[in-house]
């Protein structure tokens, strides 16, 4: 037998019209008789129009055609400072095939605050905004035109944020950042790992995590750029809610960081910032849980032997205190206590 | 001919054409650039990556398919094989090939994977070098999700015009992943089809 075989450029180009024709109405009888007859021709046939249907709606090419169209919308843009025109030169950069580097901004000098151990500071900042400085910790303030930067490098601080919708103000932690335009809320850090814990007493701030890794190919920074859950990356805590930023470690090994949100109830949120006064509170924690929390405030460090330690306590103590809270102690649960230089022990 | 006993008379669902899009189509660079390097056996590469795609396209399910890539090497591999079996004559180099292929087969080399992969810059320049009407049409259609009557009415032209911008547009765009393999997109100088004809005639039209 003898058979005419096409090539396989004409075998694309009927595939091509078919695409475009299966892409208009629905096909009359006598097109659909033809369509079955032509792939019934040649096997090459049926791969050619899978191949051309495949082209024809690859999100690639449509992700090429957006980005030659018109660089890509500003909202995912938003880690700290960074300017969004350093976004879109990132992606214009990818449009002409150049590598893609998006970077973290050079940390700017800014103006360092630092509290000792034991002391709480009040730092009034330029844009009528106030910051509550708690014991042992270390921020760096920088102000720009676009945006209120705060990196809290160490401990914790309550924030009192002046209303100003177009200068967000961003409390950026190691792993994480809470951004605000007219709040008040607290970040605190954990002593290692990143993690870091934001509790907001009212108005609503949203907790963003860096972009990941930089895009390794230039697919993939622009699939960040249109993917819209991106844009909506933050979750966002509001009044009497805390979010709690946990490093932790995927399966292959790789750092995951997670958020997560709950409610808490007014009178807790408050108990838990009576440091700005200079006082601990304590509802139903564990006497180990205490004398860790005091351990932030003061050199004196309390330790609890045995069976003490899981005891619970409630009260309202000087934070800078830890000896009066140890008698405090002592006496409430009948136990004894001991202080050898900086180190005051509570025991059976 | 292929000796392949797959037949289906039916456009595969969109489902199916997404999978290929997603998990196929990025590889077939580095599957064509496998294939060319297999020259003595004499198969055509447009017909093996033909054939490839319409076992990929009529396969029952493709939801065991760990890894496409891998798997689209092995499929081509196996069209391969059955066209050396059917074909009358076997290149004497054949035999010896075919065990190279095979070893190579086990695991697709890593330089296949890092030298022809499916670039953006490629991609751009393949919908950049599309005449313009047809890019027009192409992107009102794949972007703005416009229907073939609704650019029709937008671009003041026929549906059937339309219609063929569409079917040129792929065209062009497969080619340019197939016998060109995009490297000689701008130095190819456009030839004029009636298409585009028209679309000057109307150009110089618009500016008068």
């Amino acid at each position: 037998m003898i058979t005419h075989r096409p090539s396989a450029k004409s075998i694309d180009e009927a595939a091509a019209r078919w695409v475009a024709r299966l892409d208009g109405d629905a096909l009359t009888a006598d097109e659909e008789a033809a369509l079955a007859a032509w792939l019934e021709s040649d096997t090459r046939c049926v791969g050619a129009l899978a191949r051309a249907q495949a082209y024809f709606i690859s999100p690639r090419l449509e992700l090429a055609m957006r980005v030659l169209r018109r660089p890509p919308a500003p909202s995912v843009a938003k880690w700290g400072p960074l300017p969004r025109r350093a976004f879109l030169a990132g992606a214009a950069a990818s449009a002409l095939g150049a590598a893609v580097v998006i970077r973290r901004p050079p940390p700017a000098p800014g103006r360092r605050y630092v509290s000792e151990v034991g002391e709480v500071r009040r730092i009034p900042l330029p844009d009528g905004s106030q910051v509550t400085l708690n014991t042992d910790s270390v921020l760096e303030v920088t102000y720009s035109e676009q945006c209120r930067l705060v990196r809290l490098l160490r401990g914790e601080a309550y924030f009192e944020v002046a209303k100003n919708p177009d200068r967000p103000f961003v409390v950026q932690g190691p792993k994480a950042q809470a951004r605000a335009v007219g709040t008040a809320y607290a970040v605190r850090l954990a002593d290692e790992g990143g993690g870091m814990r934001v509790q907001v007493t009212s108005g609503r701030v949203a907790v963003e995590l860096p972009p990941p890794a930089p895009p390794a190919t230039a697919w993939q920074a622009l699939e960040r750029l249109w993917t819209p859950s991106t844009a909506t990356n933050g979750t966002h805590v509001t009044a009497n809610q805390e979010a709690e930023v946990r490093i932790g470690h995927g399966a292959a090994g790789a750092e995951e960081v997670q958020v997560s949100l709950r409610d808490v109830p007014s009178g807790a949120l408050g108990r838990s910032l009576m440091w700005r006064e200079g006082l601990l509170s304590f509802e139903g924690v564990t006497l180990a849980e205490a004398a860790a929390e005091f351990a932030r405030y003061s050199r004196q460090k309390i330790t609890v032997k045995g069976g003490p330690a899981q005891e619970r306590i409630s009260g309202l103590f000087a934070a800078t205190d830890p000896a009066g809270f140890a008698r405090a102690i002592a006496q409430g649960l009948r136990i004894k206590v001991k202080r050898e230089g900086d180190v005051i022990t509570l025991y059976k | 001919m292929g000796g392949s006993m797959l037949k289906s008379a039916k456009p595969i669902t969109n489902e199916r054409a997404r999978w290929l899009a997603v998990n196929v189509v990025p590889h077939e660079p580095a599957l064509r650039s496998w294939l060319k390097g297999k020259a003595s056996l004499r198969f055509d590469v447009d017909d093996v990556v033909q054939e490839t795609y319409a076992i990929l396209a009529t396969k029952a399910s493709v939801d065991t398919i760990n890894d496409p890539k891998t798997y689209a090497f092995q499929v081509a591999y196996s069209v391969i094989l059955q066209q050396l079996r059917h074909s009358r004559v076997v290149p004497i180099t054949a035999v010896a090939d075919i065990g190279t292929l095979e070893t190579v087969m086990d695991e697709p080399s890593p330089e296949d994977t890092v030298l022809a992969r499916f670039e953006l810059e490629q991609v751009q320049r393949a919908i950049d070098a599309l005449p313009r009407k047809t890019r027009a049409a192409f992107v009102m259609r794949r972007v703005e999700g416009l229907s073939q009557q609704e650019i029709a009415r937008r671009m003041n032209l026929s549906e059937h015009t339309i219609q063929k911008h569409v079917a040129r547009g792929i065209k062009l765009l497969l080619a340019q992943f197939s016998r060109d393999g995009g490297q000689t997109v701008q130095a190819t100088p456009k030839k004029k089809t009636g298409l585009e004809e028209r679309d000057h005639a109307q150009a110089k039209r618009k500016v008068h």
